[in-house]
């Protein structure tokens, strides 16, 4: 089955996240709330956590730590370390564990798309423990979210350079990142065949952020808008180079970077949804004396039972995509299954909490209600529930390509 | 191993019969000697009990895979085993009622009453969880019970059982009657998932509708895509349970909340597994019918949905929140 046994090393730095949740990630993740702003990139807990060894890197990804000494016959067992880090993080608080410093979801195509230079000029800096840093994935446009074939941001190679044109919207941490990895068309009428991934660093002339988005959630990192006016990035930028593009490679690239973020941001519902599930336990033992003969009484029982059964399914299907990437089995069903059903549970599981709590539930200052508004994310980022759906029935019945194309199997 | 051969022995004893077994409202005495041949029937069972010790974990599998081809010949030979498994003892077949209502009455060491429906080989000997109590009684004596027509699984013999002032010979922990019966149910129930969805998809990948795979409409794929989903949790489910179980640790919960989540999926993945073939599906000549019937039953076995939420609820608010992890030896990865 899944083995998701860890070890020592492993276990230390669970014990570490588990300190720094209780003291930094909770309250500052309710802080950040109330105060409808960012943590502040210089904000000493940043430092803190890279002391600790915590963040500063892919959180799944051991090469990215710098251990390259791993027996290559032995499943790795990145992708299970990265789930159980995600769900403990976000348990505490996904908003700033969003914030913690470190390459956040762009990392993946760096790691699935970039040559071995690549990686260690973009990944590797992010080792040195002298200042946080941040990465991030610029995909989403204001006309093109879902349908990423659509993007219309253009680069137009001239010499040595790509010239990129054009804006991406809702891209979490761009303003205090080292680099954007941007995905852009040399030729908007060739869809995705014609994306091309480019890693647009800090400064780069023409690059600036146009607006800061006010979220209902999550407020412990920034999500920007941002434009490219005639950036001009060097070739040696271009994810995976010139000849990575030969076929659909970049597309692939994107998609398979989705493989292994899915599972991610799926379990991170799964956090939430036991921070949520915790609370309504812990205002039922405060509030209520279960064992009078009360019907609503035996009512919450079943329905904190049932809340709690499908918090424990959602992440064993987590888990599942995990273990397949770890032991490097094809997991894009198991991925998007993982995605399309935790985060609606965990929603469900912060609304249960809210009804259990009754009135008390519905006074803004709850923490379940800042929960509610939190976990309605993850349903939309990296995939809607119905983009799942899509990638599921193209696995299980071949369904064509939502622009018409023909069914993507590899 | 113990998967493949249990498929194995599906595709080829089980899945070829499927009508003639329900039609005959038993499995022939062969096939259930065939099965105990294969050594599959008593892989969990302890060794002191004479099986292989292989523990809920090969059961699961096993019945899985049976359930795949036929949950109505899995749950017959599924029961048959069932009272060993409970008992660690060989009582023989016994039927099994779990009784949440309060519709037997129990005083003095003896049970009365009428119980509507349970399954397996006649053998005059019960096993009943009272409601209320926190074990279940072995009933020898005093039982009587009555051929009757399930709603589905024939083939695993329906019975309407009479107690007449029949005496508590011995009793066994709650434990482990809701256990075995729960994951034995839910892994049936499991398996019975991926088979409609497995019929589903074949059928939409053919039929064209407006011009294409029916498949290919949206709203099609959805469902499908929805099913597998379910079909998924519930699979991971039963081998949490089981594993559960196996750890000799208290597994009620989990058993409880496999059963759920089993039962709720199967009722959805079985009613749309007909829906999606249309007026085909409403007849016998395609097996949805049947699973769509079998969902039901399976889901109502035992307490059902609602005893199984009982059970869990009074686990709930002692449950702890930290990730549990299971620490699986990579060998018993199927
Ligand atoms: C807080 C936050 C942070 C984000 N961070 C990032 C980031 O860091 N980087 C980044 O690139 N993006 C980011 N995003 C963007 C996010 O990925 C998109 O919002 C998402 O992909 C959905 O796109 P959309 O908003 O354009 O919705 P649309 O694509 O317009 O979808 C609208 C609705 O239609 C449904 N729909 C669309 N197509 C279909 C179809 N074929 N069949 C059925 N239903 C369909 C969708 O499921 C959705 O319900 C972020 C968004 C938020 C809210």
């Amino acid at each position: 089955m899944i083995d998701l046994s860890l070890d020592n090393a492993s276990r230390a730095q669970l014990t570490m996240l588990k300190w720094l949740g209780e003291k930094y990630l909770r309250p500052l993740g309710i802080e950040a709330d109330r105060l409808e702003r960012p943590i502040p990139p210089d904000h000493e807990f940043f430092l803190k956590v890279l002391e600790m060894g915590l963040g500063g890197r892919g959180l799944n990804d051991e090469e990215d730590n710098g251990k390259k000494s791993r027996d290559p016959d032995k499943p790795s067992s990145g992708a299970r370390r990265g789930v159980i880090f995600a769900e403990e993080a976000s348990y505490w608080d996904r908003g700033s564990a969003v914030a913690l410093p470190g390459p956040g979801l762009g990392g993946a195509p760096i790691h699935h798309m970039g040559t071995p230079e690549q990686k260690e000029r973009f990944l590797g800096p992010f080792r040195q423990k002298d200042r946080p840093r941040w990465g991030a994935f610029g995909m989403t446009e204001a006309g093109a979210g879902s349908d990423v074939a659509g993007i219309r941001t253009t680069a137009v190679k001239d010499g040595d350079h790509y010239v990129l044109n054009g804006s991406k919207t809702f891209i979490s941490n761009s303003q205090r990142a080292e680099w954007v990895v941007v995905f852009a068309t040399v030729d908007p009428s060739k869809g995705r065949d014609a994306h091309r991934a480019f890693v647009v660093e800090k400064g780069t002339p023409g690059f600036s952020i146009t607006r800061v988005e006010k979220k209902i959630g999550l407020r412990a990192y920034e999500t920007c808008s941002f434009t490219l006016d005639n950036c001009r990035i060097p070739v040696a930028n271009l994810l995976g180079g010139e000849a990575f593009y030969e076929g659909r490679a970049g597309f692939k690239g994107a998609m398979k970077s989705f493989d292994s973020t899915r599972p991610i941001v799926a379990v991170m519902s799964v956090g939430i949804a036991r921070a949520a599930w915790e609370h309504a336990r812990d205002f039922i033992r405060q509030n209520y004396v279960t064992d009078r003969p009360v019907p609503r009484y035996q009512r919450i029982l079943e329905r904190l039972a049932l809340m709690r059964m499908k918090i424990d399914h959602a992440r064993l299907l987590c888990w599942r995509a995990a273990w397949l990437a770890d032991h490097k089995k094809p997991n894009t069903l198991e991925a998007s299954i993982a995605k399309a059903y935790a985060p609606p549970v965990a929603l469900e599981a912060t609304r249960l909490g809210l009804e259990i709590m009754a009135d008390a539930g519905i006074t803004g200052d709850a923490y379940l209600d800042k929960l509610y508004r939190d976990v309605k994310v993850l349903d939309i980022v990296e995939g809607t529930q119905q983009i799942q759906r899509i990638v599921i029935a193209r696995r299980i019945v071949d369904y064509p390509g939502v622009s018409g194309e023909p069914a993507d199997k590899e | 191993m113990i998967r493949s051969t249990a498929e194995a022995f599906a595709r080829s004893e089980l899945l070829p019969k499927v009508r003639d077994h329900e039609a005959a409202q038993a499995l022939p005495a062969h096939l259930s000697k065939k099965f105990d041949d294969t050594g599959l029937g008593l892989a969990g069972v302890p060794e002191t009990a004479g099986g292989a010790g292989l523990g809920a974990f090969a059961d699961t599998l096993v019945y899985y895979e049976l359930s795949r081809a036929d949950a109505g010949a899995a749950f017959a030979l599924g029961l048959s085993g069932l009272g060993l498994r409970i008992f660690g003892l060989n009582t023989g077949p016994v039927h099994l009622a779990s009784d949440i209502d309060q519709r037997l009455e129990a005083s003095g060491g003896f049970v009365s009453g009428k119980w509507p429906l349970s399954f397996g080989r006649e053998t005059g000997r019960a096993l009943v969880l009272l409601s209320g109590s926190d074990s279940a009684v072995f009933i020898e004596t005093g039982v009587s019970a009555t051929p009757c027509r399930p709603a589905a699984l024939d083939t695993a013999q329906g019975w309407t059982l009479s107690f007449d002032k029949a005496p508590v010979k011995k009793t066994v922990p709650a434990a482990a009657f809701q256990n075995h019966t729960r994951q034995l149910a839910a892994t049936l129930l499991a398996g019975l998932s991926a088979c409609a969805l497995e019929y589903a998809r074949a059928y939409t990948m053919e039929r064209k509708t407006f011009g294409r795979t029916l498949a290919h409409h949206q709203g099609v794929a959805f469902v499908l895509a929805e099913m597998a989903m379910r079909t998924e949790a519930s699979r991971l489910a039963v081998w949490r349970s089981a594993w559960r179980m196996d750890s000799g640790k208290e597994a009620r919960f989990d058993t409880a909340a496999a059963f759920v989540e089993a039962a709720q999926n199967a009722l959805f993945v079985c009613d749309q597994a007909l829906q999606l073939l249309g007026g085909h599906g409403y007849m016998k000549d395609h097996f949805v019918e049947k699973y769509f019937r079998e969902a039901r039953v399976l889901s109502q076995l035992w307490g059902g949905v609602d005893g199984a939420l009982m059970t869990a609820g009074a686990f709930s608010t002692s449950l702890s929140t930290e990730i549990g992890f299971p620490e699986l030896v990579e060998g018993r990865t199927p």
